[in-house]
């Protein structure tokens, strides 16, 4: 416990962020929150890759410094104590049936390997003097670069130091990670009287602990170089492998079955390549023990590795944790670094797309940043490194959402199966930071409009009723957004208008309908309609616009109807009299027209602004010049239709309606004349002196022409 | 496309809502700069140069006695046979494909590995190449078309180890199409 306290306390000094982020939570953000604490063993992250692959941790001059530091003195002659089993007699050693006796190690050693010279095995290398690591020298043989390990090794006479350097520096491995393999196989970095047979075995390489290690890999230089190859065997084939970054494994506790196991999301190669290598991990008896105690079924070799390494070495976890962003101090280029991979993220829009934004970011040196190999630049488009499915998925706000099928690539516009477009991405960077959602939808939110997605094109959902079926939409950020606009999906029966231009619609179904008159609205019955301005652009795809609203109008069924006051009025046999004026054509069903009440049309109409009282024939009114001219005509005055103005206003002229008896003049003659019949008959004051002359009305010539000449009135 | 009638807005809202300005429509914001991109902090590699703690150095006495203590049960007993027991790491049922790994503990040498699904008297069988690792025999893993399986439910996955004169079965593990 103090160990992990001191790497706490050490993270705490040299990250302010760790504070920040721990005492201000709002800035955090909630991927951050679900991390594992600093000084939890974390199974499926026991280092990441960018510290695990990095060669340029330490040089040579520091890793002989740390081996000096760690073992200051070295039992070389084996002259310090050792207590033990011993049978004096058969020279037998370590069996708790004989006599426990206090030696030097030195003789405690000799006497071991002659025990098994003894029992014809090899001897164990127990035999003084003892060579710690640091001390340690060997010639090296040379090794050509291979793809694994892409520096050569130069032959010659090297320590210790230089051999994990040079492997180290030739496999690209963090020859921290080197050292603390060394002390977790064969406790070399602390050792102060080492034996041969740690050497021998010193990675535990092809040298399991029940069996004779294979000769060929035996000694430091091989155990080293080739375990260090290993795991980039793992990452450069991790098809080949049990484990390998982003996959969910069952991991045991001990190579007894019987101790069982645990699911572990494997979340860097780094880490998979440490289960490859030894595919155990430890139970919660063992992380819950205390450090230097064994548990039944404990397994610890990689929680020592874990250990080890922060306790000498610092976190194993990069980035401003949990963060992966880096910043260049010199260009100010953030990256996300995942499998020792750096993914340049190439703009605000892409580190929203990730959720980044909210997440800390380190300040590193370019230098820094080398260490890691260049992946891919950052899309908003991606699918997984390892993904049996092939998934594609598209980011948002720190969400990825898996694109159904081809044809939603087709409905959002996104060049799928263009790999500049759609990026492999490492599994981890997708399954830690990034939350699943699902599916991608087919309607999303964005700055306050909902759309839906159609054929390359974002179609701006206007209007309640529409946005109630789309209300599941999710908000999405401008950068998946980008869409050109189609054509606007709009409530049926809406009313609207665009930007500063003056005219007013009706969206009728899928039609739009220009009105002519604020008294449409009446007339139409459009009381209680929703309506909104709509910007010019929602109607840069054209709205169909059909036949400008009038109150004539003829629907789907070739009916005409008068519109007046919320009501429509069939034309039925008197439609021949109307239907050469101007009228709305309705060619779809149910339009507006359809569901208003019906009523049967009088005979006689008025004019709604002028009051003109008229009746029609053939396109022309013949306009009633008093009540008394209704009633003598048999129409009843009761029983007018007010119509909108624009009818009466289009109707022609016939002249005027002359009940029987009435007398008149038309302008530009003298006579008096009598309606009489079909036609008239001349009056004379002479004749007939007893009629009210005063009565006479002047009339146009039209209204003239419409009676015939009876005659002279001979009573 | 027909939707349901609502109510409820008169005409003078209609009206004041026609004459409004679009501006609202068009007014697009940005976002501003993440404040939390601002914190940042240093890396360095940090080297713990303390001498080997009492519980580091009992460790080294401890790999001794155990490397002591092995070979004091080698020279009694040998290998036990039960090593060439496959351990079955994962059997996966994708979407598309069953995955399988194993690897058999301790090395012994190249050979192969046989996966057997089986359901009755239905049963899909798979080679794949074992390779010494480590400190174990893997199994290069296996992918099965779910094509190949010739109905849905629960199958039994085991796997055979083949060297030479050595071999082994795993234990079952079940798995659903």
């Amino acid at each position: 416990m103090i160990a992990v306290k001191t790497i706490l306390t050490s993270f705490i000094k040299r990250s302010p962020l760790f504070i920040v982020a721990a005492l201000v939570p709002i800035s955090v953000a909630p991927l951050q929150a679900q991390a594992v604490a600093i000084n939890n063993f974390s199974p499926g992250r026991i280092i990441d890759d960018s510290i695990f692959f990095n060669p340029s941790f330490m040089d040579a001059s520091q890793i002989q410094a740390f081996l000096n530091a760690k073992t200051p003195t070295c039992d070389t002659d084996g002259s310090q104590s050792k207590s033990y089993y011993y049978n004096a007699d058969s020279g037998r050693i370590n069996d708790s049936r004989d006599q426990y006796v206090t030696t030097s190690r030195a003789v405690y050693g000799n006497r071991y390997d002659n025990w098994r010279v003894t029992n014809s095995l090899p001897a164990r290398g127990a035999s003084a003097p003892f060579i710690c690591l640091k001390d340690y020298r060997m010639d090296v043989p040379s090794r050509p670069a291979d793809s694994y390990c892409p520096g050569s090794i130069i032959a010659g006479n090297k320590t210790a130091a230089q051999i994990i350097d040079d492997t180290a520096k030739a496999c690209n491995i963090n020859p921290a990670v080197l050292l603390v393999l060394l002390q977790k196989e064969q406790s070399l970095v602390t050792d102060d009287w080492p034996w041969g047979r740690q050497y021998e075995a010193a990675t535990g390489y092809k040298c399991p602990d029940t069996a004779p290690c294979d000769p060929a890999f035996a000694g430091l230089f091989s155990q080293v170089y080739y375990g260090a190859r290993q795991f980039q065997l793992y990452a450069k084939n991790p098809g080949n492998y049990n484990y390998r970054s982003g996959v969910t494994r069952a991991i045991q506790y001990n190579p007894d079955t019987s101790c069982g196991s645990s699911d572990v999301y494997i979340e860097t190669q780094a880490t998979a390549g440490l289960y490859n290598y030894t595919p155990y991990q430890p139970n919660q008896a063992a992380l819950s023990a205390q450090r230097g105690t064994t548990v039944h079924c404990g397994a610890y070799g990689n929680l020592n590795f874990w250990r080890l390494f922060n306790d000498w070495f610092g976190t194993t976890i990069t980035g401003a944790y949990p963060s992966p962003l880096y910043r260049s101090e010199t260009s100010g280029m953030i990256y996300a670094v995942v499998d020792a991979k750096k993914y340049y993220i190439p703009s605000y829009d892409i580190l929203v797309a990730y959720g980044f934004h909210t997440f800390p970011i380190a300040n590193v040196s370019d230098s820094y940043l080398s260490g890691f190999s260049t992946g891919t630049t950052l899309t908003n488009i991606g699918r997984k490194e390892y993904d049996p499915n092939g998934a594609i998925f598209l980011f948002d706000d720190g969400k990825h959402y898996q694109i159904k099928d081809p044809d939603q690539c087709t409905q959002w516009g996104i060049d799928c199966f263009n790999p500049n477009v759609a990026k492999v991405l490492p599994n981890v960077l997708m399954d830690r930071y990034i939350t699943g959602a699902g599916f991608l939808p087919t309607s999303v939110k964005n700055q306050g409009t909902t759309f839906l997605l159609e054929n390359g094109k974002k179609r701006p959902v206007v209007g309640p009723l529409t946005n109630q079926i789309f209300s599941s939409a999710p908000f999405f950020k401008d950068i998946n957004v980008t869409q050109p606009l189609g054509k606007a999906l709009i409530d049926d029966r809406y009313i609207t208008k665009f930007g500063n231009a003056p005219t007013i619609y009706l969206h009728d179904r899928t039609k739009l309908h220009a009105l002519l008159d604020t008294r449409d609205i009446t007339d139409w019955n459009m009381q209680s309609l929703n309506g909104s301005n709509l910007p010019t652009s929602f109607d840069s795809d054209p709205l169909t616009r059909s036949s400008a609203l009038r109150p004539l109008a003829r629907n789907l069924n070739g009916q005409f109807y008068i519109v007046s006051n919320g009501i429509r009025y069939p034309l039925g046999e008197r439609t021949a009299d109307f239907s050469m004026l101007q009228h709305t054509n309705f060619d779809y069903p149910d339009s507006q027209l359809d569901r208003l009440t019906s009523k049967p049309l009088t005979d006689v109409l008025r004019a709604r602004d002028s009051g003109e009282i008229f009746t029609v024939s053939s396109g022309k009114k013949r306009v009633f010049a008093s009540m008394e001219d209704i009633k003598g005509l048999g129409f009843n005055p009761h029983s007018i239709t007010n119509i909108p103005q624009p009818i009466a206003n289009e109707l022609g002229y016939d002249g005027l309606n002359l009940a029987q008896g009435r007398l008149f003049k038309v302008a530009g003659t003298s006579e008096i004349r009598l309606r009489f019949g079909d036609g008239y008959k001349y009056v004379s004051r002479l004749d007939y002196p007893g009629l009210d002359y005063s009565k006479t009305l002047n009339v146009d010539g039209a209204t003239g022409n419409l009676y015939s000449y009876l005659g002279i009135y001979q009573p | 496309m027909r939707f349901n009638s609502k109510r409820g807005v008169v005409i003078a809202a209609i009206m004041a809502i026609l004459v409004a300005t679009p501006a609202a429509f068009l007014a697009l914001k940005n976002e501003s700069t993440p404040t939390a991109a601002n914190d940042s902090t240093s890396v360095e590699p940090r080297i713990d140069m303390a001498p080997a703690t009492d519980e580091e150095k009992k460790l080294a006495e401890d790999r001794k006695d155990q490397i002591a203590d092995v070979d004091a049960k080698q020279s009694d007993s040998p290998v036990p046979s039960s090593s060439t027991k496959p351990v079955i790491v994962y059997a996966d049922s994708g979407e598309q494909t069953v995955e399988v790994g194993a690897f058999i503990p301790g090395l012994n040498g190249d050979g192969t590995c046989i996966l057997n699904i089986t359901k009755g008297s239905s049963r899909v069988t798979k080679y794949s190449e074992a390779f010494e690792d480590v400190s174990t025999t893997n199994c290069r893993p296996f992918s099965v078309q779910r094509s190949e399986f010739t109905s849905k439910g629960t199958w039994q996955v085991s796997v055979t180890f083949s060297s030479g004169s050595k071999s082994g079965t795993s234990d079952v593990k079940n798995i659903e199409i």
